[in-house]
C-alpha cells in the first residue's frame, strides 16, 4: 500500500517530476534516434521494393507475361548488391521467374510487408517482403535481404534500450537525490518556524552562503522576523511606557481628589482640587489622543486625502503662531523659508508635525535663546529644518529619540509625553521621508526631508 | 558489465539471425547462390560478348574469370557477384555511343 503522507511530500512530487520529465525526455530522444537510424533502414527497404513494383508494373503493361519475366531476370543477373528477391508465379503456383524456389506460405496477403527468413547458400537470412497481384491470375513477390540491415537495427535498438534503462536509473537517483535537497533546504526554515511558533522568536534561519534562491528567502524570512521582532519590542515597551506614564497623573489625580475630600474646608478648596484632577484627566486624554494619532498615521490610511501643496505658506503661518510662544519665553524665532516647496501630503499633518518641532525647539531653548525654522528644496526633497540652542539630545539618544514615550536625561524635567518626534516621524514616514536629528552645536537640528512633487510622481 | 551484456546480446541475433539452418524448419531457398547460377550468369554474359561489335573491356575478361574461378571453388556468392558485374559493365558497353 502506497504511504499518502509519501505522495503528499511536496519534495517526494517534484522528484517524481524531475524524474517523470527525464525519463520522458530521453524517451522522447531514443525514438526520435531510432526513427532516423533503424526506421530510415526499413523506410528505405520498403521503398526500394515499392520502385521495383512501379517499374515491373509499368513493363508488365507494356510487354505483357514474356516482357515480365525477361525483365525480372535481367534485374537479378545485375543485381550486384545480391540482395533482390522475386518470385512470380501462376495460379497454380508454378514459378515462372524469380530466384525464390517457391511460394512462402506465410506470405498470403497483398499489401503489408513481410519478414521472411529464407534459406541462402545453406545459411539463414532475413528478407522483407511484399506481395503484389498481377490480374487475372498471377503473383508476384518482390522484396530485399535485410540481414546486415536487421543486424544494424538490432544494434541500434539494443544500445537505445541500454541507453533508455541507464537514463531511467539515473534519473531515478537523481530523483532520490533532488527530494533529499529539497527536504534538507526546508528543514532549516521548517526548524525555525518550529522554534519561534514555540515562542523562541531569536531564531533564524540559517544561510549556506551560496546566495541562491533559498539564502534570498532565508534573508526574507529573517529580515521578517526582525520585523516582528522590533513591532512586538515596540509593543512592549508602549506598553510599559502607557503604564508607567498614566499611572502618575492617575495616582496624582486620584490622590488630589482623596486629599480634597478629606480635607477641603470649602467649596472653593474642593472646586480647585477637581479643576486640578480634571487637567491631569486631560493630560491622560491627550496621550491617548497622541497614541491614537500616531496609530492612525503609521496605517496610512490618511494617504487618500494627499495633495499637491506648497509647503512655504504652512511653515510662515506656523511661525507666526510660535512667534507669540517663544517670545513668551524670551526666545528669539527666525524664519528662512524661499518657496515655493512643492510635496504631494496632507497639510493639516504636515502643520502639526512642524508644531511639535517647535515646542520642542522653544520648550528647550534657553532664554534669549534663538529657534530657527529654516527650509529649502532641492531637486528631489523639500528640507525643513528646526533648529534651537537647547541642550540637545546625545548622539547615543538620537535612534531611540522618536520611539514613543522615550524621554532622555535633558527632558526628564521639562512637561511632556515623549510622543511629539513619535509623531514628527510617523508623518514623515508617511509622506515617504525622514526625520533625522543632528548636533547643532550647540543645541539640536531636526531635519524633516520630503519627496517633492516630482520626485514623488517620477 | 554494460558491455558483456551488449556482446551478449549480440551474439545473441547474429546467432538466432544467420546461424546454420535448423533442420525442423524448412525454409523458402533463393536459387541466385548455386553454382546453377554461375553458369546461367556466364552464358548471358557470352551471349552479350558475342553480340557485341566492340571487342569486351579487359575488365569484363577478368571479372568472367575470376567469377568462375570462384564458382568452380565453392565460393558462389562472390563468384555470382563478379560474374554480375562483369555483365553490368558489358551492358553498359554494349549501350555505349
Amino acid at each position: 500500500m502506497i504511504d499518502t503522507k509519501l505522495l503528499r511530500s511536496a519534495g517526494v512530487r517534484f522528484a517524481a517530476i524531475y524524474a517523470v520529465l527525464l525519463t520522458l525526455s530521453a524517451l522522447a530522444l531514443t525514438s526520435f534516434i531510432w526513427w532516423s537510424t533503424a526506421g530510415l533502414l526499413d523506410r528505405e527497404t520498403e521503398a526500394e521494393i515499392h520502385a521495383d513494383a512501379q517499374g515491373l508494373s509499368d513493363r508488365w503493361t507494356q510487354a505483357g507475361l514474356p516482357g515480365l519475366v525477361l525483365t525480372i531476370e535481367d534485374r537479378l543477373a545485375q543485381n550486384i548488391d545480391g540482395d533482390a528477391v522475386y518470385l512470380l508465379v501462376d495460379e497454380t503456383g508454378r514459378r515462372l521467374a524469380g530466384n525464390l524456389i517457391n511460394w512462402p506460405p506465410k506470405v498470403d496477403q497483398a499489401g503489408p510487408f513481410f519478414e521472411l527468413p529464407v534459406q541462402r547458400a545453406g545459411m539463414r537470412t532475413l528478407t522483407r517482403v511484399r506481395y503484389y497481384d498481377i490480374p487475372p491470375d498471377l503473383r508476384l513477390l518482390i522484396g530485399r535481404d535485410v540481414h546486415v540491415r536487421a543486424l544494424l537495427r538490432a544494434m541500434v535498438t539494443d544500445a537505445l534500450l541500454w541507453s533508455l534503462l541507464i537514463v531511467s536509473v539515473t534519473a531515478t537517483s537523481g530523483a532520490v537525490l533532488v527530494r533529499n535537497l529539497f527536504k534538507r533546504s526546508l528543514a532549516n526554515v521548517s526548524a525555525t518556524a518550529t522554534a519561534i511558533a514555540a515562542g523562541d522568536l531569536s531564531q533564524r534561519v540559517r544561510l549556506s552562503g551560496r546566495g541562491d534562491e533559498l539564502d534570498q528567502l532565508a534573508e526574507v524570512i529573517n529580515e521578517m522576523l526582525d520585523r516582528i521582532g522590533r513591532l512586538m519590542e515596540g509593543v512592549r515597551q508602549v506598553s510599559n511606557a502607557i503604564a508607567h506614564d498614566l499611572r502618575t497623573p492617575i495616582t496624582r489625580a486620584r490622590t488630589r481628589l482623596e486629599d480634597a475630600a478629606s480635607h477641603a474646608r470649602t467649596p472653593e478648596d474642593l472646586h480647585a482640587a477637581i479643576e486640578r484632577a480634571i487637567a491631569d484627566l486631560d493630560h491622560i486624554v491627550g496621550i491617548f489622543q497622541a497614541l491614537l494619532r500616531i496609530a492612525e498615521i503609521e496605517a496610512g490610511s490618511r494617504r487618500a486625502s494627499f495633495v499637491r501643496l506648497d509647503v512655504a505658506p504652512l511653515l510662515a503661518d506656523i511661525a507666526e503662531l510660535y512667534e507669540a510662544v517663544a517670545e513668551e519665553r524670551g526666545v528669539t524665532l527666525t524664519l528662512d523659508v524661499s518657496g515655493p516647496l512643492p510635496v504631494h501630503g496632507d497639510g493639516a499633518m504636515l502643520q502639526q508635525a512642524v508644531a511639535n518641532l517647535l515646542d520642542n525647539a522653544v520648550k528647550f531653548s534657553p532664554a534669549q535663546g534663538t529657534v530657527g525654522l529654516r527650509a529649502r528644496s532641492d531637486r528631489d526633497s523639500v528640507r525643513i529644518e528646526v533648529s534651537d540652542q537647547g541642550p540637545g539630545i546625545p548622539p547615543a539618544d538620537r535612534e531611540r529619540a522618536t520611539e514613543r514615550f522615550f524621554r532622555g536625561e535633558t527632558a526628564r524635567s521639562t512637561p511632556g509625553s515623549g510622543l511629539g518626534l513619535a509623531l514628527v516621524a510617523a508623518v514623515a514616514q508617511l509622506h515617504g521621508g525622514s526625520l533625522r536629528l543632528e548636533d547643532a552645536a550647540p543645541g539640536l537640528r531636526a531635519v524633516l526631508s520630503l519627496p517633492t512633487v516630482g520626485s514623488t510622481d517620477a | 558489465m554494460f558491455l558483456f551484456v551488449r556482446v551478449c546480446g549480440l551474439a545473441a541475433i547474429v546467432l538466432c539471425s544467420a546461424g546454420p539452418l535448423k533442420a525442423q524448419a524448412p525454409l523458402p531457398e533463393l536459387m541466385t547462390d548455386t553454382p546453377e547460377y554461375c553458369t546461367e550468369l556466364q552464358d548471358r554474359l557470352g551471349v552479350l560478348i558475342a553480340s557485341s561489335v566492340l571487342p569486351p573491356p579487359h575488365e569484363v575478361a577478368d571479372l568472367s574469370t575470376q567469377g568462375q574461378t570462384l564458382c568452380a571453388h565453392g565460393h558462389v556468392r562472390g563468384g555470382v557477384q563478379r560474374l554480375r558485374r562483369a555483365l553490368v559493365i558489358m551492358q553498359q558497353h554494349g549501350e555505349a555511343p
